[in-house]
């Protein structure tokens, strides 16, 4: 992560750089830095526009200066001079590159961000954004007439709905298309009704939600209600609103019925095939099945093609989606036989992120599981599997980059929300929710306690009977407490136990005693069935399991050595610590004392 | 109940369709549950609709028969069987016959002492016989026989007495052959013959049998010689030429010389039978009244005309449940007999604690040891009943017990529940009796504790926490036929999901699971297991919502046919550590010493080192360097560690351990388990710092590498093969021979079965190609043959699965497409680096 600060004397605007300004929207965007008095500015471009990057800057630089002078002359103080406008990039991005990247922008003090390119628009939590979107070219009368015609042709007699996705570089120009497929509702006979897609704001504003602590409930309610979510709805007056993504979707209350109806609604997408948004949109639509969730359909969805002025019936990659949907049906069945869960943190600026992890922390521990939270950056296979006595990651990500395809993973990957049904012993009904307020919305019963008279649940991997950890902790069966999860929580647990006691009332401290009580009596034996649990006989039954039971090598601390293995090593020099020495220089691959590849 | 020297524990066993379920009616019917009338027609304990309508048994259905035996019926009891007054119990479990439900079986076996072998006169000694003989030896369950459906001898092949004799002699002689190979010494002699008793004859539809005792009785006192040496005379080659009244070894030639068991037994009955038959009342009655029969029957019988009249008076000649229940008083063992015997081949633990000698000694007064064998699904939807046996101690209504699942290990919390029984039943059939508490012996269903056991558990008293369990079933068949279900609507999903929990817990075989794809499988051993289970599924366990499922779908497996060609390498995501490996295909034999248990991870290393260099030639110090098995950590792969004095590879192995954990489990080609590699790891540069080698580094580089050996070293695919045994008449074999070799079968055993023209045929047929085989061999042969399909072996595809136009390759191609993986094989280039 590096940042690159432009020259404070402009040299005269090449011709690329004023097509740049035009392209990137870059007069308002000074506009709205200059009104909201912004001074250092972070300037977020995804990789594939990275060529533009330099122009941006200096054009919107010499736009801001050019507005700074002006009031400037007037008031030249050196507190003005002092107060110039700091330009620069963000060459990378901690995460996805559609979120906006808070962590990066604020280690370099900004207090804005011009987020260009695709974006999630996903509520950022500290800082004020400013969304530039690319335009991209798309002929709006070719387009609505294909859509009508594959309104006729394909979709049939029943559709009374189609919605009609705009790919986010093409919005701007949704409400010709809206018009233009007015004018043929009309030509017709109104039948079918046409929803389009609008163009989402352009400027977040942060939600300030940085800690945990009270304010967390009005934040969470904050957030449900704005229409941030992606099946949030919103009634206003006559419309109601639904959001899919980044897509913001209106339309009349008369209309309700039939959009909420599978059989009269369908679904285009008009833009590129490989866009995120749309993989988003297909699995949205695709996984929909609940009867309340409005993107239910029984038609393909459609895509329009904007270079070939074609639509084709079947989007591309509505199997590969249906297949990914199925495979978390995978994903939730291991995550459920897990003892130990990491729960990765995947953005640091998405609004309500910190709530969120806190809140799976309590689930995964009073589901009598371990969790550890783990920040590396954008996740990939070889760094999670750096923890490969996890056995089961929860992603919390913005939406667009939630979902991961754990195929190269050695750890299942999941959501929130999948998260939420795999700790809390709830069917899964085959749909994917990607943003957090699914995720509060399924937890929202979660009181921190698990329901004691939860059953045995049977593993559809093992083929045996699972245990409901939970009930072990909380329920009178002391006997089923399960010792995986018990030896490693049990320090974590007995402190929680502390810190619910202070703030309990009486009834509640007593039965907390009684459970420590009983605990305490127990102790003993937990030592010792811990010893009994290296040397068990057990055969492990994956490869978490082996590791957990049976690692033979247990790093360099020679107290925990295990001993069977290991003999030649370290006999005499581990028992005494080691004076603190120079360590090696250099990078990795070619230390500067030291020949690794010898 | 208590007196266990008056208890029987039984199983009736024999191939399909040879009688078994019809024959016990007769016992039903003799302890007062069904009508004398119904028995042979009620089928009690096909309880379920299907196996009603499709006349076949399906379910194991055990049922409590109480007897009152008159002092006169036991005066010959063999003295070393000890009793205790005139009371029997008799726990019968009825079993089916197809082998597609041998798990049945092998559940009915476990909770049992002996078994009622059923063979059928004609049929003879058939496939599934065998095969529930071998079980049930290895089980160490004394059997005794019975040569059923006589009534087909007298009224369908009218067959004289001679050849008859044969014919059953040969029945009883394959038996004895069968039992003879797979007897345990610890059970003694197993070999059965009627003129020791424990053979009987019997007409199950017609509800009679006869054991020689019988006749024996009738002629002692005619003859004037002593019971036991008349029962003697009564089989073998013992002729009697009435003219003479003499006794000869050999038959004289003279034509009123015949062989005592034709002419005291066979002829008789014959008479009676064409005498009923025929309406011939005036030559029956006297005949009749000769037997004292006629004051038995009633006034009404004697009006009943042909086959209701021969059923009738034979019924009453020849009770079929008083030789039966003679041969099981007398030869079964008690469970205080068997289970000194049974319990070294019962018990997990160490056979000198307490729980094994209350198992030895059936201590009703000893520490609670019972074994539940399955669950029984109850009127109350999903909910089942835990069925099994008491081994020891007392189970009590409102017992606070201990559940150990199979995974239990002594010490340790995995597996184990304490939970209270809610009340204890008695299987009555169809219905259940509610009984306060069940002392050791006796078979049992437990209410209130289906939510803890999953197929079976063994149970303990909650104080008895040293308690091992019993060991698990061993089952003779696999489920190797598999099928993907979805719901229709996918709202049912939840419905689904719940429907396969109790699918799974019903049936001691069935396996549901989710594959990687999020399918959901079930996989069952044949078509028509998997039939069952699906029609359950549906109607009985998701409340009828629908369901669509999925063509057969077989499981491969992917196998190496030589070494890896080169040494291949692959470095890590940070290029600092390089791994050298290579794979090999395992010795011959070695894989299934694997699967067998013979070779596990648990064994001692240098017992296993010795086995290993004794049997497969290894190197002894190389069988020390076993790193692991897998998949699962006990599968027939084998990763080992070969480099010599490199740094750091102890801090390694626990990675690439997990890795070929994950790559067994996911093979290279089509994502199928691996079997039958060996992964040698020649060399690793590591980099000397702690941080850049750790499981991030090592764990995906490990996994490319073994594929890439995987790929180096001629891959191929093991498909399941079937062994099918088929019988069929002779002018059938043209059609069998045509229809395997069209399904790519192979015919390995051709054999005339003695003195009939039916021949039986052994066959090799690959699991994919078995579907639908049954229906074309019906049509092929004019529905004559009748085959039996039971998983054999794994059969390597010759063909090369990498090129995707051969067989192999296909199969490959269609797997990939399945399970929405990328068409083609990806390149070694994705996993082999290059320095």
């Amino acid at each position: 992560m590096s940042s690159s600060a432009t020259t404070s004397s402009p040299p005269p605007p090449s011709s690329h750089e004023s097509v740049v300004r035009d392209q990137y929207d870059i007069v308002r965007v000074a506009e709205w830095i200059h009104v909201n008095a912004f001074h250092r500015i972070a300037i977020q471009v995804p990789d594939e526009l990275l060529k533009d990057a330099a122009s941006i800057c200096r054009a919107l630089k010499r736009e801001l200066d050019a507005r700074t002078t002006t009031e400037d002359d007037k008031d030249s103080t050196d507190e003005g001079k002092k107060k110039r406008r700091e330009v620069f990039v963000l060459a990378d991005t901690t995460f996805g590159s559609c979120c906006v990247d808070e962590v990066a922008a604020l280690h370099h003090n900004a207090d804005c961000v011009v987020h260009v390119g695709f974006s999630c628009c996903s509520k950022t939590s500290r800082l004020n954004a400013r969304m530039v979107f690319e335009e991209k070219s798309l002929e709006v009368d070719a387009c609505a007439e294909k859509i009508r015609e594959h309104a006729k042709s394909v979709l049939g007699e029943s559709v009374n709905v189609v919605v009609v996705l705009m790919e986010q570089n093409r919005s701007w120009c949704s409400e010709r298309m809206e018009k233009a497929l007015a004018v043929g509702e009309s030509e017709d006979g109104g039948k079918v009704r046409y929803v389009v897609s609008s163009m989402p704001p352009n400027v977040i504003e942060p939600t300030g939600e940085a800690r945990i602590g009270k304010e967390d409930e009005e934040t969470v309610r904050l957030t449900s209600t704005s229409e941030c979510g992606t099946n949030g709805e919103n009634d206003d007056g006559n419309k109601i609103h639904v959001t899919l993504g980044a897509a913001r979707l209106k339309y009349e209350r008369e209309m309700d019925k039939d959009f909420k109806d599978p059989n009269t609604k369908a679904f285009v997408w008009v833009g590129d095939a490989n866009s995120p948004a749309l993989t988003h949109a297909l699995l949205m639509i695709s996984s929909a099945t609940s009867d309340a969730s409005p993107f239910r359909t029984n038609y393909d969805v459609a895509r329009y093609c904007p270079e070939k002025g074609e639509i084709e019936a079947k989007a591309i990659g509505t199997e590969a989606c249906r297949r990914n949907v199925k495979k978390r049906n995978h994903s939730i069945e291991r995550a459920k036989d897990s003892n130990i869960v990491g729960i990765v943190v995947g953005t640091l600026g998405v609004s309500g992120y910190l709530s969120v992890v806190s809140k799976l922390r309590e689930m995964i521990e009073s589901s009598g599981r371990t969790c550890y939270t783990v920040a590396c950056g954008k996740p990939n296979p070889n760094k999670l599997a750096n923890f490969p006595e996890i056995e089961t990651f929860v992603l919390v990500a913005c939406e667009l980059c939630a979902l991961v395809d754990g195929k190269d993973y050695l750890q299942a990957v999941i959501t929130p929300y999948e998260a939420a049904l795999a700790f809390g012993n709830k069917p899964w009904i085959g749909e994917i929710k990607l943003d957090f307020d699914s995720f509060e919305e399924e937890t929202k019963d979660f009181d921190g306690v698990h329901d004691v008279r939860a059953e045995p649940t049977m593993s559809f991997l093992t083929g045996t009977l699972r245990k409901d950890t939970s009930s072990a902790l909380t329920g009178d069966d002391a006997d089923d407490y399960d010792l995986h999860g018990a030896n490693l929580s049990s320090t974590l647990m007995d402190e929680e136990d502390d810190e619910k006691e202070e703030g309990a009332t009486n009834d509640a401290k007593a039965v907390d005693a009684l459970k420590l009580a009983e605990r305490a009596s127990q102790a003993l034996t937990f030592r010792h069935e811990n010893l009994h649990l290296n040397k068990t006989t057990s055969t492990p039954r994956s490869g978490a399991e082996y590791l957990l039971t049976k690692r033979t090598f247990v790093g360099l601390d020679p107290k925990k050595k295990v001993k069977n293995d290991n003999d030649d090593e370290e006999e005499g020099g581990g028992e005494h610590p080691l004076q603190a020495a120079e360590g090696r220089r250099g990078r990795a691959a070619a230390y500067d004392s030291v020949d690794i590849n010898k | 109940m208590d007196k266990v020297h008056n208890i029987r524990n039984m199983s009736v066993i024999a191939h399909v369709d040879h009688g078994k379920s019809t024959l016990t009616d007769s016992l039903v019917a003799a302890a007062g549950i069904i009508a004398q009338e119904n028995a042979g027609d009620a089928r009690l304990t096909d309880t379920r609709q299907d196996e009603q309508d499709r006349c076949i048994t399906i379910k194991s259905t055990g049922i409590s028969l109480f007897y009152k035996v008159s002092d006169e019926d036991l005066a010959r009891i063999p003295k070393d069987v000890p009793r205790d007054g005139n009371d029997y119990l008799i726990n019968l479990i009825d079993s089916p016959g197809h082998v597609d439900f041998s798990s049945e079986v092998t559940a009915a076996l476990r909770i049992t002492d002996g078994a009622l072998v059923v063979v059928d006169c004609v049929e003879g000694v058939c496939v599934q016989t065998e095969t529930v003989l071998r079980q049930a030896l290895g089980e160490r369950i004394k059997p005794v026989m019975t040569v059923n459906k006589l009534d087909r001898c007298f009224l369908e092949l009218m067959l004289d007495g001679e050849e008859a004799y044969q014919n059953f002699c040969r029945v009883i002689e394959n038996a004895n052959i069968v039992m003879a190979t797979y007897t345990d010494e610890a059970l003694g002699d197993v070999c059965v013959s009627p003129e020791k008793g424990t053979v009987c004859f019997s007409a199950g539809l017609h509800n009679w049998a006869f054991t020689l005792t019988v006749f024996a009785k009738m002629y002692a006192a005619k003859f004037g010689i002593e019971q036991e040496r008349m029962m003697g005379k009564l089989w073998g080659d013992n002729f009697f030429d009435p003219k003479e009244k003499k006794w000869t070894n050999k038959h004289t030639g003279a034509k009123t010389c015949m062989r005592a068991f034709v002419q005291f037994c066979y002829e008789p009955i014959r008479r009676v039978i064409d005498a009923a038959m025929n309406d011939k009342k005036d030559v029956l009655f006297p005949m009749l009244e000769k037997l004292q029969v006629k004051d038995k029957l009633k006034p009404q019988d004697l009006d009943l005309m042909g086959k209701p009249l021969m059923k009738r008076v034979m019924q009453t000649w020849l009770p079929a449940d008083v030789a039966l229940l003679e041969m099981i008083i007398y030869y079964l063992p008690s469970p205080a007999t068997a289970q000194k015997y049974r319990a070294d081949t019962l018990y997990e633990g160490p056979l000198d604690d307490k729980y094994a000698e209350g198992i030895r000694t059936c201590d009703s007064k000893g520490p609670l040891m019972l074994y539940i064998s399955k669950m029984i699904p109850t009127a109350d939807k999903g909910r089942f009943l835990a069925f099994g046996r008491v081994f020891s101690g007392t189970v009590r209504t409102g017992q606070k017990v201990r559940i150990l699942g199979p995974h239990y290990v002594p010490g340790e919390k995995k597996d184990l529940y304490v939970k209270s029984i809610q009340r204890t039943v008695l299987c009555m059939g169809r219905r259940q009796d509610s009984i306060d508490d069940v002392p050791a012996g006796n078979t049992v269903a437990c209410v209130g504790l289906d939510q803890f056991i999953q197929k079976n558990a063994t149970i303990t008293d909650e104080a008895e926490v040293e308690a091992h369990t019993i060991k698990a079933m061993k089952f003779s068949v696999s489920p190797v036929v598999r099928v993907a279900v979805e719901c229709k609507n996918s709202q049912d999903l939840p419905k689904l999901v719940e429907g396969l929990k109790r699918l799974s817990k019903s049936d001691p075989m069935v396996q549901c699971s989710i594959e990687e794809s999020g399918e959901h499988i079930v996989a069952g051993a044949g078509e028509l297991h998997l039939e069952i289970c699906l029609k359950d599924l549906q109607e009985d366990f998701m409340g009828g919502a629908e369901i669509r499922i999925s063509d057969p779908v077989v499981s491969f497996r992917e196998t190496v046919l030589g070494t890896s060609d080169h040494m291949v390498m692959s470095k890590s995501p940070n290029k600092h550590n390089r791994l050298y490996f290579q794979a090999t295909p395992l010795e011959d034999g070695l894989s299934e010493a694997i699967d067998n248990g013979d070779v596990t991870p648990r064994d001692e290393v240098k017992a296993r080192g010795r086995l290993l260099a004794e049997k497969f030639n290894w190197d002894k110090d190389l069988s020390k360097k076993i790193w692991c098995f897998g998949p699962d950590t006990t599968g027939p792969n084998l990763i080992v560690d070969m480099c010599k004095g490199v740094q750091y590879v102890n801090e390694i192995k626990d990675s690439c351990v997990a890795a070929f954990q994950w790559a067994t489990k996911e093979g290279v080609m089509a994502e199928e388990n691996m079997r039958g590699i060996k992964f040698e790891i020649h060399d690793v540069v590591l980099h000397a710092d702690a941080i850049h080698r750790g499981g991030g580094q090592i764990i995906p580089t490990c996994r490319r590498v073994l594929y890439a050996a995987c790929l180096t070293a001629q891959p191929r695919l093991y498909e399941p093969v079937y062994l099918v045994e088929i019988q069929a008449p002779e002018q059938a074999l043209g059609g069998i021979y045509s229809t395997v070799t069209q399904k790519r079968g192979m015919v390995v055993e051709e054999t005339q079965r003695p003195g009939t023209p039916i021949y039986n045929i052994k066959a090799y047929l690959p699991v994919m190609e078995s579907f639908g085989f049954t229906g074309t061999l019906r049509a092929a042969t004019g529905g004559q043959a009748f085959p039996q399909c039971v998983f054999d072996h794994w059969d390597m595809l010759g063909s090369d699965p990498l090129d995707p136009t051969t067989q192999a390759g296909k199969i490959i191609g269609d797997i990939r497409k399945r399970k929405g993986l990328k068409d083609t094989i990806p390149p070694l280039g994705d996993y082999e680096d290059r320095l």
